[in-house]
């Protein structure tokens, strides 16, 4: 764990998405000192959830990915043949730093955001707050296992970044539209995840709607998701030569 | 044997790579691993070190077979630097160095880090990112990788590709030191001269399959067991020198400017030239010819390209 732990500061990526979400905040600052914080605190849905889900894939990819981009798998494996532990390593440094980033870029987006809403008699409400951050940690969480699970699947860093936007806003999305199936898509049960944590009748805007499936149900099926997805993952890194 | 092989066998797809190898390195030597493009060396290297894992036979390393239970140990006592350097190309020399001690588990390694970095003459260069060296400095910081940890054997597959003749020679030096560190070293080339400078042992194989494998001079010697050597006559006594040495069974073919090339069981240069004063033919130069590793891999590759 100490290695990945020290790819992520040793090499540029990282801190890349990093930078790139705290830009998106900032921009989501201005928005919010002009424009106030729009309905269901949407300035922080837009200028920070959005940002955090697409660098988490690019994160999830990278961590997963960088001994492929960096042709570096058989110098890893020379050290430790372990690529169960090599696997979990990745796994957990990729939810803790995920999980981390996700709530203190929210936590100090908070005290500003309210600052710069204050000029138009706007204010953040806490337990509103804590419910838009508990649902986008679990979308940061997705998706960084859907990003490094697609990389491990496609043995590629560039192809399983490719793969993993394509899935999560395409491939997805199309399912999803597909009749009954479609009710089992990652993005619509993600959706009811999202949705039981932060209900539609809390929302003032028409944009959240009620959820397919009872919650339970949702969470089996985001389940099932990443652990197909990931198990995939592994069994390629489990199989395959290394070159 | 830090490093065996039991009649492994790997093909990929209808591609036969190996057939029944069978070989080990002994502690202490370094043992030099021939063959001609696309002979297996690679394969074998992956095979041993659990990158890729064999159809029949086994492979094991420091005593522990491959993929087993002593695996991991016996894999964090072995540094590779397996087809050219494997580095984190955004990442400096020292990062690197510090990113492979985490992954083995070694604990305060600074100071080796800035030993390793001295020896292999990256000291000056530690900071720097190892995506903007030259193919020998990163060569050479893939050693020192290699390295790290103080391994008992160390593998290494072509490492002084890419390396300016200086730098091969510097490569070399560095390389033959390894066993005063207590390390034992295979490495494959595809210099014949490298080999036959560095290596105390040496195995060869083509196709697949081994053709030889001993110390160096038992291989070099096992090339036939016959002598060879060049015989300086005056002109005008080659063709009686030639008819006199062929009458002792000896293969001899003049090179002319009254060179003659004989070979056959001789055991000694001295008993051509008595054989030859005995008709009256004075020998003016008398040179043993011994066969080279170079000699040796062409007759037993039949010639294939390296």
């Amino acid at each position: 764990m100490r290695a990945e732990l020290l790819k992520v500061r040793s090499m540029p990526t990282p801190l890349w998405c990093l930078l790139a979400v705290c830009f998106c905040a900032l921009l989501g600052l201005a928005a919010v000192w002009n424009w106030g914080l729009g309905t269901d605190l949407l300035a922080f849905d837009v200028a920070i959830g959005f940002p955090l889900a697409i660098a988490s894939i690019v994160f999830g990819a990278w961590i997963f990915g960088v001994e492929y981009g960096q042709n570096t798998l058989r110098r890893t494996l020379t050290a430790d043949p372990r690529r169960l532990r090599l696997f979990f390593s990745k796994f957990i440094v990729a939810v803790v730093l995920v999980s981390l980033v996700t709530v203190l870029i929210h936590l100090i987006a908070l005290p500003l955001y309210d600052l710069a809403a204050d000029r138009h008699g706007q204010s953040v409400e806490i337990a509103e707050f804590r419910d838009l951050v508990l649902s986008k940690l679990v979308a940061s969480l997705v998706y960084v296992i859907v990003g490094g699970a697609l990389v491990l699947i496609t043995g590629s860093m560039a192809g399983g970044v490719t793969a993993a936007l394509l899935f999560i806003f395409v491939v997805d999305t199309v399912l999803s539209l597909v009749p009954e199936i479609g009710d089992y898509s990652l993005g619509v049960a993600l959706s009811d995840v999202l949705i039981a944590i932060r209900p539609a009748e809390d929302m003032q805007n028409d944009f959240f709607t009620e959820g397919t499936h009872p919650t339970k149900e949702a969470v089996a099926i985001l389940v099932a998701w990443l652990v197909v997805l990931g198990g995939l993952g592994w069994l390629r890194l489990w199989r395959s030569d290394v070159k | 044997m830090l490093a065996a092989f039991e009649g492994v066998g790997k093909s990929f797809g209808d591609t036969v790579a190996l057939e029944g190898l069978s070989f080990g390195v002994p502690e202490g030597s370094v043992c030099g691993l021939l063959g001609p493009n696309g002979s297996g060396k690679t394969t074998a290297i992956r095979l041993l070190l659990g990158l890729t894992r064999p159809d029949d036979g086994s492979t094991s390393l420091l005593g522990a077979p491959s993929g087993g239970r002593g695996f991991p140990s016996a894999i964090r006592q072995t540094g590779a630097l397996v087809e050219g350097p494997s580095l984190y190309s955004r990442a400096s020399a020292r990062q690197n160095m510090r990113i492979q001690a985490a992954a083995l588990g070694l604990r305060r390694a600074g100071p080796e880090i800035e030993d390793l970095l001295r020896l292999v003459g990256l000291g000056e260069r530690a900071g720097t990112r190892s995506g903007g060296f030259s193919m020998g400095m990163k060569q050479r910081l893939g050693l020192a990788i290699a390295l790290l940890g103080r391994p008992r054997l160390v593998i290494l597959d072509e490492p002084t590709n890419g390396l300016d003749p200086s730098g091969i020679v510097e490569m070399r030096g560095l390389i033959s030191r390894l066993p005063e560190r207590g390390m034992t070293v295979l490495v494959s080339s595809h210099l014949l001269s490298e080999v036959e400078l560095m290596c105390d042992r040496v195995t060869i194989i083509n196709r697949g399959r081994l053709v030889a494998d001993g110390t160096m001079s038992e291989v070099v010697g096992s090339s036939g067991g016959q002598s060879a050597y060049r015989v300086n006559v005056a002109d005008n006594e080659v063709p009686a020198a030639v008819s006199c040495l062929v009458q002792l069974g000896l293969s001899v073919e003049p090179k002319g400017d009254g060179l003659i090339s004989v070979s056959g069981p001789v055991t000694d240069g001295s008993q051509l030239s008595c054989v030859l004063a005995a008709e009256g033919i004075f020998v003016s130069g008398l040179s043993q010819v011994k066969p080279d590793l170079e000699d040796v891999f062409l007759s037993l590759t039949d010639g294939d390209q390296l």
